[in-house]
């Protein structure tokens, strides 16, 4: 099968490498939700691990710092992989035994690979250490503020990441800094793709995480380049036993039929903490968990487990109270509080799970607002699973779209955002229509 | 927006008069400020029309360019202006010497810095932009050569005006203040947000006269002749238009200076207003960082090296980002540590914790991650308002009130982190830092039973050095 | 073509007032308003209207209105000479020469036919400018026409819309909501356009340099604002008027009170963006009788949710109002902690 997903993503997982090996400065791989990031640096760093080179990993958080340190230690062993850390880090419990942590980069110059986050990267010396060739995962996370601090260690770099996600953020007054600067806070890929235009950009086609009916969705509202589903209409399954006389049973089943599902409680202006919301997120969960699910997939099947479910959400104060719901409401079942993953979409960056309920950023508002249209963060909240996806919100988001007023000031010079979040709202919405169950 | 300030939006709208958002003035106010307030041609910044400025409510000068589309009146004009503003910004050029400390507090040798720097005191942020961005970018780059020479007076001060444009953007600074700016920070009004930006209608708000009301003075307010910089479309076409076809500078300026004395009222009184507040502890501080500036921009001038780009590229857009990041965060700090009305905002969101002292371990040790026993004291607090952070949020002494609310010295730097609640939603926290090494220093530092205390999300004020390179990377310049 | 029936009937004895494109961009401010909806597709005379209702819209200043001539002439002097570097260089359309061309005076019809022939002839090589255009536009189920005092395109195939600006830009930065607004009025024009010729979402922007009247150049990229334009403009209708008593003539003598109680009628949003609309005085007064949370902004109006008045809102702050229904039971909670955290800071 030359033509099949894993072909296409074999194809350009040779495409980054032979621009790697042919010289070009830069690379930048633009990888949809789930579409084998983590597993394209994990293969890059091993081939160049064994050509010789020392690999240095440029990474957001810590949190992502460790995952891929784990990954890529069981590729690359026994090479030895170093994780380069912030003087009060401390490290995970389960560490795999051929990683070396140091704060200092010095301890760890006889590691073929070495990851750190930017922040830390920024303080390392460049007197002291430079490298040929650097890895930047997250790069559409990554500002160009902070690309600034860390690229001069390198000659050259690869950069992947998704640019669904959310953008780097500032505290600082945009309005100020637009007047007297040119904007610095653009993406790190948006930055070396503005100044090194020659550069070639690689797209992963084909999403792993996201099942067919999901991908098109993502694909369309939140994406220029076009991508499709690693898997085959019909190859995975959502099995479970819900009572389908109320709107939360109807709802999963839904979801597990179609790959979606939009409970839609009765139109409210509430504050964000909207309790209704709130518990209803809450019944959903425990029903899935109660309703003796099992994924299957080509693997075969297995039972759906607590660690298998996320709520995403989009503020901190609706966390603390979905994670009380959803513990009280799955308690009964023996689950300990904490086993179901509540968390801020912005947190929920590069996660997968096998369902997640999603609560929709515009629900309950009377007006929508610039940060809660945010493409991203739809994006991050419609993109973290592997089967079904929930989403709970109050009827009238519609038309708070249209009545959003089109008022975003307009600076001149910059570059129009590829992606509009009114538009990706209006479109992600119109593709739930046939799965929305009023609650 | 926070639940506090749409609480107190309702209140002022109720009362029909603004509430305090704060109870300490968080601006320096220097006690020889400028005035000026001002009207440039209605779509031409470049044209000023009128200025009226002073250092005191009852002496000024109104300066006017009887024909402001004519170069070569404006600029004779301005050169007026311009040799008065000089006068003033020449106050504030003598030095002093100061022991600069390193980070540790230790006398690390002596500086000239300006014992005192201007401030200039405008009616809104947008008269603000007009005087220092607009103006003084028009002004800098004046030749005082050439067929069109101009006095060096205009350039000279283009290039005070562009410091304090650039200065002005950074949060906490007060060279600049405009009073519109002043009166939202420490006041809410019960009217549209936006409606703020008036501030005659503001202040209405805050300070209606006798025998009215909120609404009814901000209703006065809009009224009023526009503050500036852009004249009533109307004075334009009835006042200024037939006075600028006369051609009688006398008469221009005596109509020019009665439509800005509303302008020139307000923005006192403004000052009057918050100048009866508490100073807030860390302006002082914050002005320090302004005269520091202040001297160096002086120490430029006097080098001949005061040059203003007209945009922040590269390095220095990063290098402003970084400030301004850093400024805003430690504005919001330094607000919430000076100001428990401010702070309170905080309690409210449930960010900060509130409460009594009900229990104390200060002699409590802990095994260390090492297997030493280290010492970590234990408060129980009980909130004030239900306290639901998850447990390990990690807080920071901000507050301490003796039992009969006398607010007593809080030791700084003492971290504690959150542990359990028990059923009637008493807090363990546990101190991590900042407690000392012996119980006996824990005794001294920490809060004892009975006294109330706010623990918030502040810690010291991060001190990074800045990483950015010297040049810009290669990621950052396109290839030659 | 005049409105449907039912509009004709609310407009009473209004005259039309032709539409420009900055009326229909201005619905982009505030969609949802069904007052401005009426008002605008009614294609009545909102100035007067508002006049009537107590609020007469603030003239221009003529030392505005003299600049902005003088900025057009300089724009347009020596047969738009000014504009073709800019053209070149900023849409990279290879243009060598402008051209000007009069639409002759007629009917609505007839123009926007002599507008259409017009564009069809539009040269690729050049900018060109028609005065007095007129354009169709769909407005909900009907077609308008927009009318142009001049209307300025670039190339042929597709058409650019080149659109000069009286405020500055200085140091390549303009004030960012003046961009906005006229990236909202291109947006119409772009749409406008397309009933006759292909035309791009990028379209020149031309303002002032700095402190004088020189023309410079700026790309804009209009597409959002298309998008967001075209999926409003097919919703606009006679939605709401019909229920609500008709506009009087104006001359009546009891016109203010009748204008008042037919605008009054309509449903209408009232937020942060308000403040530059015609009606915002009579809308504010409004709101203030019904002592509406909405009056404080859109922040505190979201925060309030389904609590409609400021009194409802504080009594669920104090307690003495019991909150009915999860929502306002969440308002309570979050209004009296404010409440309490306030009161433990005041004391001294």
């Amino acid at each position: 099968m030359t033509t099949g997903p894993a072909a296409e993503h074999g194809t350009a997982v040779e495409r980054t490498w032979s621009y790697l090996t042919g010289g070009a400065r830069t690379v930048v791989v633009d990888s949809p939700p789930g579409a084998g990031k983590s597993t394209l640096v994990r293969e890059v760093t091993a081939r160049l691990v064994a050509s010789g080179a020392q690999v240095p990993i440029i990474t957001q958080t810590n949190d992502q710092a460790d995952d891929l340190a784990a990954a890529i230690a069981a590729a690359v062993a026994p090479a030895r992989v170093g994780r380069l850390h912030s003087a009060d880090y401390t490290q995970p419990d389960d560490a795999e035994p051929t990683i070396a942590y140091s704060a200092r980069a010095a301890d760890l110059a006889g590691c073929p690979v070495l990851i750190a986050t930017a922040a830390k990267w920024a303080f390392v010396s460049g007197d002291d250490h430079h490298f040929e060739l650097g890895v930047v995962d997250e790069a559409y996370q990554m500002s160009s503020a902070a690309l600034v601090r860390v690229a001069g260690l390198f000659d050259r770099l690869l950069l992947v990441g998704d640019p669904g996600q959310l953008s780097p953020f500032t505290i600082a007054d945009e309005h100020v800094v637009r007047s007297l600067a040119t904007w610095p806070l653009d993406t790190a890929a948006g930055t070396v793709l503005r100044n090194h235009p020659d550069t070639p950009v690689v797209p992963l086609p084909v999403s792993w995480r996201l099942p067919p009916s999901a991908a098109s969705v993502v694909s369309e509202a939140f994406y220029t380049r076009p991508f499709r589903a690693g898997s085959a209409p019909g190859e995975r399954a959502l099995r479970l036993t819900v009572d389908e006389r109320d709107p939360y049973g109807t709802v999963l089943r839904a979801a597990a039929d179609t790959g979606w599902g939009l409970l839609e409680l009765p139109e409210a202006y509430l504050p964000r903490t909207d309790p209704e919301c709130v518990a209803a997120i809450g019944t959903i969960v425990g029903r899935l968990l109660g309703s003796g699910a099992s994924t299957v997939d080509p693997s075969g099947a297995r039972p759906l487990t607590a660690a298998d479910v996320a709520v995403g959400v989009t503020h901190r104060d609706q966390r603390a109270y979905v994670r009380a719901a959803v513990d009280a409401s799955v308690a009964a079942q023996g689950i300990p509080p904490g086993a179901v993953t509540v968390d801020t979409a912005n947190r929920l960056q590069g996660r997968q799970y096998e369902v997640v309920v999603a609560w929709h950023p515009l629900s309950g508002r009377r007006d929508a607002s610039a940060f809660h249209l945010e493409a991203g963060r739809l994006c991050v909240l419609a993109s973290r699973h592997r089967h079904a996806c929930v989403v709970v919100g109050r009827a009238g988001i519609a038309a708070q779209l249209a009545a959003y007023p089109a008022d975003e000031p307009v600076w001149l010079g910059a570059d129009t955002p590829q992606v509009d979040g009114w538009a990706a709202n209006v479109t992600f919405l119109s593709r739930l229509a046939a799965a929305r169950v009023p609650a | 927006m926070s639940e506090l300030s749409t609480y107190l939006r309702l209140r002022a709208y109720r009362e029909r008069r603004a509430v305090p958002a704060a109870s300490r003035c968080h601006a320096y106010l220097a006690d020889a400020p400028l005035v000026v307030v001002g009207y440039h041609l209605a779509g031409d910044p470049g044209a000023p029309v009128a200025l009226r400025y002073g250092t005191a409510p009852g002496s000024w000068r109104t300066v006017v360019m009887a024909e402001p589309r004519n170069r070569d009146v404006r600029f004779a004009a301005l050169t007026d202006v311009a040799t008065d503003l000089l006068a003033y910004l020449d106050g504030f050029a003598a030095r002093e010497e100061v022991t600069v400390l390193d980070r540790r507090g230790v006398p690390a040798g002596t500086e000239q810095v300006c014992p005192r720097a201007p401030q200039l005191f405008v009616p809104n942020q947008a008269t603000a932009a007009w005087l220092c961005d607009t103006l003084g970018r028009s002004l800098r780059y004046l030749r005082t050569d050439g067929e069109y020479a101009v006095d060096p007076v205009l350039p000279a001060v283009g290039a005070h005006l562009s410091f304090l444009a650039g200065r002005r953007a950074l949060p906490g600074s007060a060279v600049v203040v405009a009073a519109g700016a002043l009166l939202t920070t420490h006041w809410v009004t019960g009217q549209l947000p936006a409606e703020d930006a008036d501030v005659h209608a503001a202040l209405g708000w805050v300070d209606p006269p006798d025998g009215t009301d909120g609404p009814a003075a901000a209703r006065a307010g809009e009224a009023l002749p526009a503050a500036g910089p852009v004249p009533d479309p109307a004075w334009d076409a009835e006042v200024l238009a037939p006075a600028i076809e006369d051609g009688d500078p006398e008469s221009l300026r005596a109509l020019a200076d009665e439509a800005l004395a509303p302008a020139w009222a307000a923005t006192w009184r403004v000052r009057e207003l918050v100048s009866a507040l508490l100073a807030a502890a860390h302006a002082e501080a914050r002005w320090e960082s302004d005269r520091r500036a202040w001297t160096h921009h002086l120490d430029r001038v006097d080098a001949g090296t005061a040059h203003f780009s007209t945009r922040l590229d590269a390095l220095r857009a990063f290098r402003f980002l970084g400030e301004l990041e850093a400024r805003t965060a430690a504005l919001d700090r330094q607000m919430a540590l000076d100001d428990p009305v401010v702070m309170a905002g905080y309690v409210a969101s449930g960010e900060a914790l509130a409460g009594t002292v009900v229990f104390r371990d200060h002699e409590r040790r802990e095994l260390s991650a090492r297997g030493t026993k280290v010492l970590r004291p234990l408060l129980r607090v009980r909130p004030e308002l239900p306290f639901d952070r998850p447990p390990g949020t990690e807080l920071w002494l901000a507050d301490r009130r003796s039992s009969d609310r006398q607010r007593l010295p809080a030791a700084s730097g003492v971290q504690v982190r959150t542990g359990d609640r028990d059923a009637d939603g008493v807090v363990d926290c546990v101190v991590v830092k900042g407690m000392g090494r012996k119980p006996e220093h824990a005794d001294a530092a920490l809060p004892a039973v009975g006294e109330s205390v706010v623990l918030a999300p502040f810690g010291p004020q991060p001190v990074f050095g800045d990483t950015l390179p010297d040049e810009l990377p290669w990621t950052h310049r396109s290839p030659e | 073509m005049y409105p449907t029936d039912e509009l004709a009937r609310w407009r009473g004895g209004f005259p039309r007032a032709a539409l420009t494109a900055r009326r229909v961009a201005g619905l982009l401010e505030v969609p949802g308003c069904a007052r401005r909806e009426a008002l605008d597709t009614a294609e009545l005379p909102i100035a007067a209207v508002a006049a009537l209702l107590g609020c007469p819209p603030a003239h221009r200043s003529p030392y505005a209105h003299a600049r902005q001539r003088r900025f057009e002439t300089a724009c347009t002097a020596d047969d738009l000479a000014a504009l073709l570097d800019p053209v070149r260089d900023v849409l990279g359309v290879p243009v060598t020469h402008g051209r000007i061309r009069e639409i002759p005076a007629g009917t609505d019809e007839a123009r926007a036919d002599a507008t259409r022939a017009a564009l069809a002839d539009a040269p690729a090589d050049a900018v060109t400018l028609l005065r007095a255009p007129v354009l169709p536009l769909r407005l909900g189920d009907r077609t308008t026409h927009l009318s142009y005092e001049v209307l300025i395109v670039a190339g042929h195939g597709p058409l650019h819309v080149v659109e000069p600006r009286p405020f500055p830009c200085v140091d390549g930065v303009a004030d960012p909501a003046q961009v906005a607004a006229a990236a909202r009025q291109v947006a119409v024009t772009v749409l406008a356009l397309r009933g006759y010729a292909e035309t791009a979402e990028r379209a020149l922007l031309v303002l002032p340099e700095n402190f004088s009247l020189r023309p410079t150049g700026a790309a804009l990229d209009v597409a959002p604002q298309v998008r967001r334009l075209a999926a409003l403009l097919p919703t606009l209708g006679a939605a709401g008027v019909g229920d609500a008593p008709t506009l009087p003539d104006p001359t009546a003598v009891d016109a203010a009170d009748r204008v008042a109680a037919a605008v009054g009628a309509l449903g209408h949003r009232f937020g942060d963006g308000c403040l530059g609309c015609d009606l915002f005085g009579f809308c504010r007064a409004g709101e203030d009788a019904r002592g509406a949370v909405t009056r404080l902004g859109t922040a505190a109006a979201n925060t309030c949710g389904t609590v409609a008045t400021v009194t409802d809102a504080l009594g669920l702050a104090d307690g003495s109002r019991t909150p009915h229904g999860p929502a306002e039971t969440a308002l309570a909670d979050g209004l009296s902690r404010a409440a309490r955290a306030l009161a433990l800071a005041d004391t001294p």
